[in-house]
């Protein structure tokens, strides 16, 4: 039942933020900013025109047309957080985290990604007790696989690849072993710290829902590349940015909610 | 079309609340209390090849198989409260139970309830703790370092496994019983 809720949820949301990408043009798009007005009309002084988010060609003095992608391009840096993860902290017990990223456009539907976060695992049984906190940063690449269908247009569908490198500390815990024949023994864990890295296959969609705002998802499949380390004792609750690391392979999802700075170039 | 930004919301929030809920209490799978493994195994002599100027054996070829036991039993010795293990009828495998304080254990042993004489095996071993995973904790594991039997109803005794841990389907230490 959980399963099949999850993979429902994740129809629905692909078949939302896709279908408001293509019925419902973003706000920002239907007309240009002052200063991209400014700008065009400072490069085209015989006639100015209001740029539709369609058009690809501007026609400048003398009747010669010049394309808007080859002349002018929307650069855009984003900045967000995983507001899914932010959900699942109240209401997961073992494991805590806050994760933002940030990607900055290319030209040619290229992005490159920044991400990074903490995040604190807590395991409190019985008969064991420690807390892991780690600290993560990850830094990749975003391709859109789709073609813009305008000037201003920036909503994406992207297959991605990461690096992902976390630092962290299991705290000291306490543990007790039962035996039917002997006493019941308890002992301490010395603490230590560790570190991980991976690597990461993102793919996702990028909408623009309002003005300069942009809400997706992330399907990502991580890949620990020294889990070897963690093979003897205790392990890491919850690494930041990467999961259990009791798993090789983690697959994660995740809702991005972004804020957009542009400026045209 | 404003509603879509509402729809997607509000899904999200009823997936969070059937998606994100963990356990809280562990779940393990597996046994925690580890305790060594007695086999039965019974040999016959099917052949033997003679040197034939000196006329003695050179070789004996013997078939060997799992056996079961008509009504084993096992009783743990010198301990404060001591245990008995009985096994079921035609059994091949009965569990010793192990003492971590401990660094040797004492058994008698019968194949069958009926029979008079007591086996006594003395199993000497050392002990150490073991992570299993965060569900299940830590464990005891052993090892077996000597063997001692003083026997009346079986052949010989063999160790087959000195490590005595989690892994269930091990045999330590197997009882061979000749049938001719």
């Amino acid at each position: 039942m959980k399963s099949t809720s999850f993979f429902s949820f994740i129809l629905l949301l692909l078949f939302a933020t896709s279908a408001y990408a293509q019925v419902t043009r973003p706000d920002s798009s239907s007309l240009m900013s002052p200063i991209e007005n400014q700008q065009l009309m400072n490069t085209a002084p015989a006639d100015s025109q209001m740029i539709k988010a369609d058009q690809t060609t501007l026609t400048v003095a003398n009747n010669k047309s010049i394309t808007i992608e080859d002349t002018f391009y929307i650069q855009q840096v984003k900045f967000g957080i995983d507001v899914l993860r932010l959900g699942q902290n109240f209401l997961q017990t073992q494991s805590n985290a806050i994760l933002f990223n940030a990607d900055y456009y290319l030209k040619n539907n290229t992005y490159i990604v920044v991400e990074g976060g903490v995040g604190k695992g807590t395991i409190n049984y019985e008969h064991l007790k420690y807390t892991t906190n780690s600290y993560n940063i990850k830094l990749g690449i975003d391709k859109s696989m789709i073609d813009k269908i305008g000037f201003s247009d920036l909503d994406y569908l992207f297959f991605g690849f990461r690096y992902g490198l976390a630092v962290g500390n299991i705290s000291e815990g306490q543990y007790s072993i039962s035996s039917t024949l002997g006493t019941p023994t308890s002992g301490t864990i010395p603490s230590r710290n560790f570190s991980a890295h991976w690597g990461e296959m993102n793919a996702g969609i990028r909408v623009e829902m309002i003005k300069n705002w942009y809400l997706g998802w992330n399907f990502r499949a991580k890949f620990l590349l020294n889990g070897g380390t963690f093979k003897e004792g205790i392990k890491p609750i919850y690494i930041a940015g990467y999961g259990a690391a009791d798993k090789a392979t983690v697959f994660d999802f995740g809702i991005f909610l972004q804020y957009a700075i542009k400026w045209v170039k | 079309m404003k509603y879509w930004k509402y729809i997607i919301f509000l899904s999200i929030v009823c997936m969070l609340t059937t998606n994100s809920c963990t356990k809280t209490e562990p779940e393990c799978f597996q046994p925690t209390e580890v305790t060594g493994k007695l086999a039965f195994r019974y040999y016959e002599i099917k052949d033997s090849v003679i040197v034939v100027d000196t006329g003695t054996r050179d070789t004996i070829i013997r078939r060997q198989g799992d056996t079961g036991m008509p009504s084993p039993i096992l009783r743990t010795l010198d301990l404060g409260v001591n245990y008995e293990v009985r096994g079921q009828r035609g059994s091949n495998i009965m569990t010793m139970p192990l003492n971590p304080d401990l660094d040797r254990m004492r058994y008698i042993f019968k194949p069958d309830t009926t029979l008079p004489n007591w086996d006594t095996i003395t199993m000497s071993y050392n002990v150490r703790n073991q992570f299993i995973n965060n569900d299940c904790g830590f464990t005891f594991i052993y090892q077996i370092t000597n063997v001692d039997v003083v026997k009346t109803n079986f052949d010989s005794l063999e160790i087959k496994d000195t490590v005595i841990n989690t892994q269930g389907n091990a045999q330590h230490i197997q009882l061979l019983f000749r049938r001719n």
